[in-house]
This record gives structure tokens, sequence and C-alpha cells, in this order.
């Protein structure tokens, strides 16, 4: 062993961060719609708890009581605000500093595994290698040295975003604080509201929105989230933020009146509501994407769950509708309401799972929509008519409007109507001018009575797309042929668009239990243990499996979605064909049903 | 005699309702989880929820306040002989709904 040649010693290790940066985000959730809770009532003081038509003394004495109460209620809310923000802010630094001490580590790792084989050449070493281990030793030792600063720099910042937190917290500890620091002061979110566009189109709000300061959109989130959350032209992670602070507010709300025994018959339809939109945002959270295995991101797109008489309305996205290359939206048909999302969430997530592991080299995001009336509960015979299919494809055109507007870089936006959403769809797209790269018809009984044929739909030549699984009772109420319902009586939901005469591009849908199989079976592949497999039999099942993972159906919508739509993209199928002197034939019947995998890269 | 109008009554609800809001907004803070802190920040981020939670109640608790006092307004009116117009309408408004 050789003692001239100096060995640096092991480097500092960075401390433990025992950190959960999402659970101070779900703190900064709850200081924010709280914010809201109580800004409501200092805008209630300053608005209608002033009772205009009382005078006398009386009336004198309650105006000047009540008016500190406003007071009070704005620099509370504010104060909440600033903490809301600084935790928020908080949390993206730790979430920066838990990633850097991994790296801070690895480094330690290579310079522990270097100094130990710097101490094993100094054993037995000849007098010839020593300058070279000398030279090593050092630039060892000034990779420790570099090492030791940077772990140093991490702990600095680390207590600087820990002080940072805690003054913050001080600063508003006493009522008395809060008075002195946010008494009187402007809220930020008044004077952007007072510019905000009224009723105008999706460019006058994005382009209002542009010009705000982030704090301003920040303090709207906060303040007002209902004038923002569902507004179209405003970006999705705005309004997802915005709804959310209202979902966490109206749930708090309602609970506390469920727990009191005074919440009405609305209330607690309104509360299931809210509670079904809060389930679909977890449940897609607490997956991962299949390609960088992160937690799925989900934006509460819209919130309402008051809206249409308490069926309410809501869309819950998979993946980032701000920044994905592509975005898809779907719309659900017959008996959807706002408690159905978690279903529609979880067929747009099979969706998005489907397109990224088939093309993981794409970003996408999938909208599940209940955005309009569905026919549903007492209303469900509705669903033989085209008015709400029609006042539904007007909501849908401004959503699809809002989505292209919100965003600089166009993404490549399918729309996919599922049932009768394919007959809002197809109002959508033949009674509104919208801007989409693709549109997909599937289980369609009929585009409604403006579509004739792919000419009447606003969708660019060559990409509207049919999914229709042969044995779809729904499927098979289109009209077809010469003679039928919609010609002679004016009733029904319009031409079945998988009819060759119709001239949209057909894919292969077939169900995977086609024909009728028995509920279950034991898979009799030779080798392979007993399996109960279970399949769809019924007629109703047929109607409703096109977005399973695995099957004909989702491999080409998902081709369709990431914009490979060339013929040899997709498996394509025969169209129906309704003789003059027979019945419809449907060629897809015999068709063998193919079951590719939607969990792969496609070649 | 001062006269008290139905607004007096309809204002009382709308102090009762924000007095609920308020105390779903004091449970939002009071349960707003400060696990995710690092030790150094975890104990004082409890002792804002805590002191928060207080002082959204007290918020909540002057809005009742303001809902009684309408609601005493209303009852000495309808006390008060010779009222007759609005005793009707305001009747309604002297118990507290929820």
């Amino acid at each position: 062993m050789n003692d001239r040649v100096v060995i640096p010693a092991n480097p500092p290790e960075a401390p433990e961060l025992d950190v959960e940066p999402e659970t101070i985000r779900g703190f900064a959730r709850s200081l924010r719609s709280a914010s809201a809770q109580i800004d409501d009532l200092g805008t209630f003081v300053g608005g209608s708890a002033r009772i205009g038509d009382w005078q006398g003394s009386d009336a004198a004495a309650y105006h000047q009581d009540i008016a500190p109460i406003g007071h009070r209620a704005d620099a509370m809310s504010l104060a909440l605000r600033s903490v809301h923000q600084q935790a928020d802010d908080h949390a993206d630094e730790m979430d920066a500093l838990v990633e850097e001490r991994t790296d801070l580590e690895q480094r330690r790792g290579h310079a522990m595994q270097w100094i130990s084989g710097l101490w094993q050449r100094s054993r037995d070493l000849g007098e010839d290698e020593v300058p070279a281990l000398e030279a090593d030793a050092a630039r060892c030792q000034t990779a420790c040295d570099t090492l030791a600063d940077d772990v140093a720099g991490w702990l600095r910042r680390v207590r600087a975003s820990e002080r940072r937190m805690l003054q913050t917290f001080s600063r508003v500890a006493t009522v008395e604080q809060v008075e002195k620091k946010y008494g009187g002061v402007p809220d930020p979110a008044d004077e952007p509201l007072s510019r905000m566009p009224r009723g105008g189109m999706p460019e006058e709000v994005r382009a209002w929105w542009d010009g705000l300061t982030r704090d301003e959109q920040l303090a709207i989130i906060s303040a007002s989230p209902g004038s923002i959350g569902n507004l179209d032209g405003v970006p999705a992670w705005a309004r997802g933020e915005a709804n959310e602070t209202s979902l966490t507010r109206d749930v708090a709300a309602w609970e506390m009146l469920e727990f009191n025994g005074s919440i009405t018959d609305d209330e607690r339809g309104w509360l299931e509501n809210a509670r079904s939109a809060q389930d679909a945002l977890a449940d897609t959270r607490s997956r991962v994407d299949p390609v960088t295995g992160e937690p799925l991101v989900s934006q509460l797109y819209l919130y309402d769950p008051a809206a249409f008489d308490g069926d309410g309305r809501v869309a819950v996205s998979v993946g980032d509708l701000d920044s994905a290359q592509n975005v898809s939206v779907s719309v659900p048909g017959l008996t959807t309401e706002m408690t159905s999302i978690g279903g529609n969430a979880t067929n747009v997530r099979d969706l998005y799972e489907a397109s990224r592991s088939m093309h993981p080299d794409q970003t996408t995001a999938t909208l599940a929509w209940i955005g309009y009336d569905a026919p549903s509960g007492l209303d469900s015979g509705r669903v033989g008519f085209e008015g709400a299919a029609t006042e539904g494809g007007s909501r849908l055109a401004d959503t699809l409007d809002g989505l292209r507007a919100s965003r600089d870089d166009p993404a490549h936006l399918t729309v996919i109507g599922h049932s009768y959403g394919s007959t809002t769809m197809g109002h959508g797209l033949t009674d509104h001018d919208v801007d989409v790269d693709e549109a997909v018809a599937i289980g369609s009984p009929g585009l409604g009575a403006n579509a004739a044929d792919v000419g009447d739909l606003d969708v660019p030549d060559g990409h509207f797309f049919v999914g229709r699984n042969s044995d779809d009772p729904v499927a098979d109420l289109g009209d077809k042929g010469w003679v039928n319902k919609g010609d002679a009586l004016g009733a029904g939901l319009g031409r079945d668009p998988a009819e060759d005469d119709f001239g949209g591009r057909r894919f292969q849908a077939e169900d995977v239990a086609r024909g009728g199989p028995p509920d279950w079976w034991v898979d009799p592949t030779p080798g392979v243990p007993d399996t109960i497999v279970w399949e769809h039999s019924n007629s109703l099942d047929m109607h409703t499996g096109y977005y399973d993972p695995d099957t004909e159906s989702l491999w080409n919508m998902s081709q369709v979605v990431t914009g490979h739509t060339g013929d040899e993209d997709l498996m394509r199928a025969d169209h129906v064909h309704d003789p003059w002197y027979d019945g419809p034939r449907d060629p897809e019947a015999d068709a063998d049903i193919e079951r590719p995998s939607t969990r792969q890269r496609v070649p | 005699m001062e006269l008290v109008p139905v607004t007096v009554g309809l204002a009382s609800r709308a102090w009762d309702q924000q007095h609920i809001d308020l105390a779903s907004a004091a449970d939002l803070v009071g349960g707003a989880t400060t696990s995710g802190f690092t030790a150094a920040v975890a104990g004082p981020a409890a002792r804002f929820i805590g002191d928060w939670e207080r002082f959204t109640d007290a918020l909540g608790t002057r809005s009742e306040g303001q809902a009684d006092g309408l609601r005493e307004v209303i009852r000495t009116y309808l006390d008060t002989e010779g009222v007759v117009a609005s005793r009707f309408l305001l009747q309604a408004y002297v118990e507290e709904r929820r």
C-alpha cells in the first residue's frame, strides 16, 4: 500500500427528504375552495345582503353592522388564497428537490465506487503507477468537492422553501394580521373579471385570458371559479383547477347538510353528481401512463351538477387537453347522466391507454363529454326523436370550438359519437361549422335527418369513419335502402352511416361475443389450465363493447385518434348494402373476428 | 313605526345560507391534510389550520347572528299592533328553516 496518495473521503449524503408534494397540493386545494366560499360572503355583503327597501334606524344599524363582516371576509379570502398559492409553489419546489436529491444520491453512489476503486488500486501499488493514481484521486476529490457543494446548495434550497412556507403561515396567523395586511386591498380578480367578454366567442375569451397576469388568472380561479370553469376559450388547466375548486366546495357544503339531516332532495342529487365526478378523477389519477409510468393527468373540463334539472353535466379528460398532440372527444348516448361519468371515463381511459400503447411516440388526451341533456330516466322516450341531439349538437360544437380556440398549436382533433351520442355528433357536424380532423360513429342509429350522406358532415373528405358491430341491435335502427320509416313517416334518427350509400369509411368493429355464445365458457386451449372466460352475449352487450381493450373497434379508433387513417392503417370493413329486392345485408356478419392487441406498439 | 319589508325575511334566509357555507368552509380548512409537509413545516401547518378553522367558524357564527337579528326584527314588528298587510308573508321567516 502506498501512503503517498491521498484518497478522498466519502462525500456527504443528502439528508432524507420526507415530503409528499401531492398531499401538499391537496392541502392547497382545500384552502382554495374555502377561500372561494369566504369570498362569496364578501360578495354577498357587498351586494344582495343590502336591503334597499328597508328604511329607518334598524335598517341603518343593520347596514352598519354588516360592513365589517364583508371587510373581514374579503381580507380572509385573500389571506387564505396567498397561503394556497405559496403551498402550491412549495409543492412544486419540493417535487424538484426530491428529483434533485435522487440525482445527488446517484452521483454519491458513483463517487463512492470511484473511491473504492482508488483504494483497491492503492494496494500493491508499483512506484511507476503512483502519478496516475494521484491524478485520478485528485479528479475524484474535485468531483467529491463539487458534490458536497451541490448537497449543501440543495439543503439550503430545502430550508429556504420551508422558510417561505413558514413565513406565509406566520404572516396571517391572527385575524388582526389578516385585517392589517389584506383589509381594504382590492381583490386582484375583480378588475379582470369586469373585463371578461360576456357571451363572446371563444377566441375573444382566449385573448382576454392571455392578457391577464399569472396572478390575476390564479386569483380568478380562487375567487370566482364558476365564472371560468365552463367557459369555452379558457385553457383546460385553468378550467380544471376552477372546476375542482367548485367541486371541493360543493361536496363540503352538501355533505355538511347531509350530516345535519337538512339536505334537500335536489341537493342530494347534486351531491351524488359531484361525488361521481370526484370518483372519476381519483380513479383516473390512481392509474399510470402505459409508456411513462407516471400518474395519469385528468382535467375536470366541465362541471355543473345542477344542470338539466339535476341530471348534471360534466366532462373529464384522461391526458392534458392543452398540450396533447391528439385530442378526442367522446359523446355518449341514451341513459347518460352526470352519475354515468365513471363508466364513460373508463371508456376514454381505455382509448387513451390503447392510443399511447400503440403509438408511444405521440401524446394523446381523451375527453369523456357529458355536456348535453341525453335522454335518460323518465325522459328516455326522447331517444326516438332528435330534439335532444339537436340541442346537444349545438353544445358539442361550442365545446369543439372552445378546445380549438384555447390552444396555439392545433391538436389533431377527433370526435367520437356512440349510440344516440352519434346522432348528437351528427347534428354538431351538420348544423354548425366545426373544425375537426376526424369523426367516428360507433353503434350509430343514425346521424340525424340532416345527414343524408357523408357530404352533409363538416368533416374533411375521407375522414368520417364508422364502427358497427353486425350484431348490434341499436346500430341496426338507421334507415337503409329505398323505403323505410324515415322516408315514410319522418321518424327515426336518420340513415345508417355504415351503409354503402352513406359514403363513410367503415372499419371492423365486431364484438368478440358476436352470435350469442354463453355468458361464460371454459377456455379449451390444450395445455392451458381451466380458465373461465366471460363474454358478452345478450343483445344490449352487443352495443356497449366498442371501447373494450383488445377489440377491433378500440384498435381502429386508436388508429384514427392518432391520425393513422390510411387504408393500410385500418382494419377495413365492407359496408351494409340494402338491395331494392331484398332486406339489408351486412357482409361483416360472416367475417372472422380478430383480436388485435391494443396494448402493443403498432409497427 | 318603521315598516319591515319581506326582503328582510329573504335576507335572513340568505344569512343562514352563508352560515352553512362558512361552516363547511371551516370544515374544509380543518380537514386539510398537513402530513405531506416536511417535519419542520407540518407542525406550524397544523397550528395554522386549527387557527383558521376557528376564524372561519367565527365568521359563520357572525353570519348566523345576522340572520337571528333580522328574525328578531321581524318578530318585534309582527308583535306590534296594527301590522296587517305583510303579516302573512313575514310570518314565514320568523323561524329558521335549517
